[in-house]
């Protein structure tokens, strides 16, 4: 195979712009810390789905709008079997707990000086690899059992993904304030 | 410019904001995504020492024939942003790992041990699922993507568990 070395500068530039600022906001949401993101997982602090569930709200509103508008062209979704989303979300999470990082948090980690997580992204580049030595065996049941994949929750229950997006809305307003309630509880 | 010396930021703001960057990434047809970026890591060292089989997922990874694309650049750039983030910060910083070493006390080997096999199952999930937490619990949460809910409700209903038996029992004064 022949390759290329660099992408177009500008789009490089774009990548690495978007990447610090991606880091950069991690960082300062704390979840580069251990503590942090167990502390969710123990039920203890819920840095971490402020951070999703926000992200998620504000995402979606921004995403659908600009859909509706033409300035998105089209979602951008994962494809995958049922099967491997709910398989690979199981594998995932004990090794979220296990590590006490997910991988683009153990990334401000290791920028924040955390050397274990050095060794963690060792053993991710070896999941990888692990995942590539038996990919062909996975093929031909990832192109036959791809029902629930690249579908909005609004194109499987056939109506508007806005109906989605409103339902979040109300549910991330319950969650903030029950938000408000458990860190006051917390506090004392 | 003070906000930026805090240790700290707000998760709500910092939620909204990587919210904001998802949208304009999505306008030039990206998606925040981590795992597959390493992964290509992966392929890339794969590569270099000896060619990926074809029809594989390395060999698919790679077929834009590119060393250093998007992904590359984007966790390139995360390093940088959350060091940078780091350095500016004038606060003090709490102690990080206190819930691990309160379960498994200090030593060195046992942390690196458990990031290691936590890593290699983080990647390993994340592929077969095809997403992260960045690609699928953010990036596909927030496009009401079906498989990418599932993920983050599959991801929830095992690591909390897991949590609860790793790092409760022994914790001490872990408990709620």
């Amino acid at each position: 195979m022949e390759f290329e070395l660099f992408i177009k500068p500008s789009l490089a530039f774009a990548a690495l712009f978007s990447g610090f600022i991606f880091g950069f906001l991690l960082r300062k949401a704390t979840v580069s810390r251990f503590d942090t993101i167990v502390s969710q997982l123990l039920l203890k602090d819920f840095t971490v789905m402020k951070v999703i569930l926000t992200a998620i709200v504000v995402g979606g509103i921004g995403i659908f709008s600009l859909k509706a508008v033409g300035v998105i062209p089209s979602l951008k979704l994962s494809s995958t079997p049922l099967l491997f989303s709910i398989l690979g979300g199981f594998i995932f999470g004990i090794g979220m707990s296990v590590a006490g990082y997910c991988p683009g948090t153990a990334l401000c980690a290791i920028a924040e000086g955390s050397r274990d997580m050095i060794i963690g992204v060792v053993g991710m580049l070896f999941g990888s690899f692990f995942f590539n030595l038996i990919s062909p065996s996975l093929s031909s049941y990832l192109v036959q059992n791809n029902f629930a994949s690249q579908k909005t929750a609004g194109e499987l229950f056939a109506i508007s993904d806005w109906a989605f997006i409103a339902i979040l809305c109300l549910g991330w307003l319950g969650f903030v304030w029950a938000m408000k309630r458990f860190d006051r509880l917390k506090q004392g | 410019m003070e906000y930026f010396r805090k240790d700290r930021w707000s998760p709500y703001l910092v939620g909204a904001l990587i919210g904001g960057l998802l949208t304009v990434l999505m306008t030039m047809g990206y998606t925040i995504g981590v795992s597959s970026g390493i992964a290509r890591v992966s392929a890339l060292l794969h590569q270099a020492v000896a060619p990926v089989q074809e029809g594989s997922y390395f060999d698919r990874l790679l077929s834009d024939h590119v060393i250093f694309n998007w992904k590359i650049f984007f966790i390139t750039g995360i390093l940088l942003g959350a060091f940078v983030a780091s350095k500016l910060t004038t606060e003090e910083i709490p102690k990080k790992n206190t819930i691990w070493e309160n379960a498994f006390g200090t030593a060195k080997w046992k942390r690196n041990f458990a990031a290691f096999i936590g890593g290699f199952l983080l990647l390993f999930g994340a592929r077969l699922a095809n997403g992260c937490t960045s690609g699928h619990a953010i990036s596909g949460g927030a496009q009401l993507s079906i498989i990418s809910w599932v993920f983050m409700l599959a991801l929830f209903a095992s690591a909390i568990p897991v949590a609860f038996l790793l790092y409760q029992k022994k914790g001490g004064n872990n408990g709620i």
